[in-house]
């Protein structure tokens, strides 16, 4: 209810703040989603604050996160693509790679993300599992089982990463009035769907304790194996403008 | 015009940030440029070189080891395919420093006091591979030996990153690639059941290596050598690795990496077994003076033992006179072979002090040896492997009383001192000899004569022998400094005839008699336990 509202007074905020320049720009012919996702470089490059490369652990050796060599997930990687603008690091690669090292330095967690050039790592300890982002100085519990994390597929795995940072996508690029959003497919897959942009969310990892508060509304345009087109309906200034690296909660009508 | 300042601020942000962000992934390089290699002899850190060459023909051995050591390191000029490097030089002095920008890696060789020492350096000077094993006073020299060098490339290889190199052209139409196959006369290099092909990336911050794989090379060469145009020749000269189905894919995509299945160093544990042995052996021909010979391929090898010493002792067996048949013998013999000493044998014998009262006459004899000779052979290798003449001095005491007469039943009617000490003998041996490197069996003659002279008169003892002596050397051994010493037993057997003569001495005490001329005979037999090499 809270968030309705905030949402709402928001809403009428932007309408006030933004009008002209909300509206003239939704005359541009729509990006093709795919064309505009594959043309994207590398996206640990885009230097979002958000997850965009993910690698799956299911251990440490020796249970040692700080000096164990990482034990990974071993799926194929081009299954989570197909569902989620995620791109988990294959297995194979970063198992391999391990065995090329002897730098202290490709030991442990800080070792997995430096062989794999993951942004996130999920891994479990003590019987719980965990989400690290690879800027974020300690690790959040994700609501996942030991056993889920070994079990699930790689894509059911993806979505649940989504899922648990408190947002339903993030903005990847902007070109004019639309914006490519990473989620996930099952996401947006539902009807009718609307997107809010949520303020001040590009400088932070997850939204788990952060007042949501929206900054623009996005109607969907097509979709393409968990990538996104949103046109822009209405964005706001400023801080709440909508750039890469925002969070978007998706919505059914 | 707002709004085109707002489009333009936001290509400026955003190109500002992908260039920020791509600082940071270009610190990560795609390691695609093949290195060059700087092979470098550290005379600087190294300790002085053997004397027995001079500068320039010390610089001639490093040239010759160095290109044959060299050779391995450069593209599928390794063993099983290996080498990761364009090319080599070759150089003397000391440590070069690294070049980076021209992506030049070093292999320095250092000569300490007991160990040479190898590593490969990468252009920012880290240490990426390194060997140590024990030196010789011209190990330089192993490495003109190509098993010696495929042993060393391949050790120094595994502990890269990198254990060779393929291009989009180095495999047949039927993406197989046919590589030297690694036969060492030091004994099996461990073959790969695969090898793991990918592309290389490196972050400097961190030092930590990525690959992406790109697929399989794998070893196929009995599949395909059965009824295909590789025969059983070819299969005796190289191996053949098989493209699997995800590197045929990614083939166009080539150059790329390769190591073995098991990754970087996992081979240097089989492969050090085998690298000690073919050390223990150049080092044996360097012992043996034969080490340019054995690298050159143009060694014969000596079919004797290295050497021996042994303790020994013997005793009387004839039957005959009482006193003679008390006799004993203990002593100490060495022999070298090969080196600076070759030839050399060593001898100290003594007899302890017998004695006997017969017929109320006290007799007693006593004598001591030290003799070094040098022998000088020829070998024949028909009927008897050699044959040899050997030279000898020494020094002998000798001190008996003995009978000088007896009567017609046989007793002792009257005896004779005859004292001499450490008066100089000289000798001369001949012999001929079977022998392995496990055993030597000689039959021999020799004839020894001591002589002193006191200024009244002439004191001489020679003695006539001849004899077998058999040495046996047990496989098995320890390694002491740079020898491997192996545990021998001796067995011996020998006549001699000795006769002592003194002329008139005035001194000689009222009663007694000196010793004019008395001969004895007898016949010793006994065992010995030493060390051999």
């Amino acid at each position: 209810m809270k968030l309705g509202i905030s949402i709402f007074f928001t809403f009428v905020a932007i309408l006030y703040n933004s009008g002209p320049e909300a509206l003239a720009e939704i005359a541009e012919e729509a990006p093709d989603v795919r064309v505009w996702a594959e043309s994207l470089p590398e996206l640990t490059s885009l230097g979002l604050k958000a997850p965009t490369s993910v690698a799956l652990l299911t251990g440490f050796q020796g249970d040692d996160r700080a000096n164990g060599i990482p034990v990974y997930r071993d799926f194929d990687p081009s299954s989570c693509r197909k569902s989620s603008y995620l791109n988990c690091r294959s297995s194979a690669d970063a198992t391999y790679s391990h065995l090329l090292n002897t730098s202290p330095a490709s030991l442990g967690l800080d070792g997995a993300f430096h062989v794999t050039g993951a942004d996130a790592i999920v891994y479990p300890e003590r019987g719980k599992v965990y989400l690290k982002a690879v800027e974020q100085k300690e690790p959040f519990e994700m609501s996942l089982a030991v056993d889920d994390l070994k079990a699930l597929a790689p894509a059911a795995l993806c979505e649940k990463i989504i899922g648990s940072l408190g947002y339903d996508g993030v903005v990847l690029d902007v070109r004019g009035g639309y914006v490519l959003v990473g989620s996930s497919d099952s996401r947006l897959k539902k009807p009718n769907i609307q997107g809010l942009s949520l303020s001040g969310s590009a400088a932070h990892w997850d939204l788990l304790k952060q007042e949501k508060e929206g900054a623009g509304l996005l109607a969907l345009v097509n979709r393409w194996n968990g990538f996104g087109v949103f046109r822009v309906v209405i964005s706001g200034a400023g801080q709440q403008k909508i750039q890469p690296g925002s969070k978007i909660i998706l919505e059914s009508k | 015009m707002a709004i085109f300042l707002a489009k333009f601020m936001r290509v400026f942000c955003i190109g500002l940030g992908l260039v920020w962000t791509n600082e940071f992934a270009l610190a990560a390089q795609d390691l695609t440029q093949l290195p060059t290699l700087r092979i470098v002899w550290d005379t600087k850190n190294s300790v002085k070189r053997s004397r027995d060459h001079n500068e320039a023909t010390w610089g001639e051995v490093w040239n010759n080891s160095c290109k044959t050591l060299g050779e391995r390191f450069l593209v599928g000029k390794g063993v099983y395919g290996t080498g990761a490097f364009s090319s080599y030089s070759c150089h003397e002095g000391v440590s070069v420093v690294g070049d980076q920008e021209k992506n030049v890696w070093q292999l320095t060789y250092i000569e300490a006091d007991d160990q040479i020492r190898l590593a490969v350096t990468d252009p920012a000077q880290k240490v990426m591979s390194e060997l140590a094993i024990e030196r010789s006073t011209h190990s330089v020299y192993f490495f003109s030996d190509s098993d010696f060098s495929d042993i060393v490339a391949l050790y120094l290889m595994d502990g890269l990153p990198f254990i060779g190199r393929i291009e989009s052209n180095s495999l047949s139409p039927e993406a197989r690639l046919q590589v030297r196959r690694g036969r060492s006369k030091y004994g099996v290099i461990p073959v790969p059941r695969f090898f793991v092909t990918y592309a290389l990336s490196y972050d400097d911050r961190t030092d930590v290596f990525s690959a992406a794989l790109k697929g399989r090379l794998l070893n196929q060469t009995k599949r395909l050598s059965a009824g295909t145009d590789v025969g059983a020749k070819s299969q005796e000269r190289s191996l053949i690795f098989q493209a699997d189905t995800s590197l045929k894919k990614s083939l166009a995509a080539a150059p790329f990496w390769f190591h073995t299945d098991k990754g970087r160093g996992k081979m240097a544990k089989r492969l050090m077994t085998v690298l000690l042995r073919a050390n223990e052996r150049l080092i044996s021909m360097v012992q043996e003076g034969s080490i340019k010979e054995y690298v050159s391929g143009t060694y014969q090898p000596k079919n004797t033992i290295g050497g021996y010493v042994a303790l020994r002792y013997g005793k009387q067996l004839l039957n005959g006179d009482d006193l003679v048949e008390k006799m004993s013998m203990i002593g100490v013999v060495a022999e070298v072979r090969g080196g600076v000493l070759n030839g050399m044998r060593l001898y100290y014998d003594t007899q302890p002090k017998v004695e006997l009262v017969q017929n109320g006459y006290d007799t007693s004899v006593q004598w001591s040896r030290f003799i070094v000779g040098k022998s000088f052979g020829l070998n024949l290798n028909r009927f008897v492997d050699r044959i040899e003449v050997t030279p000898k001095v020494g020094v002998w005491s000798f001190n008996a009383n003995l009978p000088t007469t007896t009567d017609g039943g046989g007793n002792v009617t009257s005896v004779g001192s005859f004292d001499m000490q450490r008066a100089i003998s000289m000798s001369l041996e001949v012999g001929a000899e079977w022998s392995s490197r496990r055993y030597s069996l000689r039959p021999w003659y020799s004839f020894d004569g001591a002589l002193m002279n006191s200024g009244l008169g002439t004191k001489q003892v020679t003695s006539s022998r001849v004899g077998l002596d058999f040495v046996w050397s047990f496989s098995t051994g320890i390694r002491v400094a740079h020898t491997r010493l192996h545990p021998a037993v001796l067995a011996f057997g020998m006549y001699e005839s000795i006769s002592i003569t003194d002329s008139d001495d005035p001194d000689v005490s009222e009663g007694d008699q000196k010793i004019i001329g008395v001969n004895y005979s007898g016949g010793y037999a006994g065992f010995g336990l030493g060390v051999a090499w």
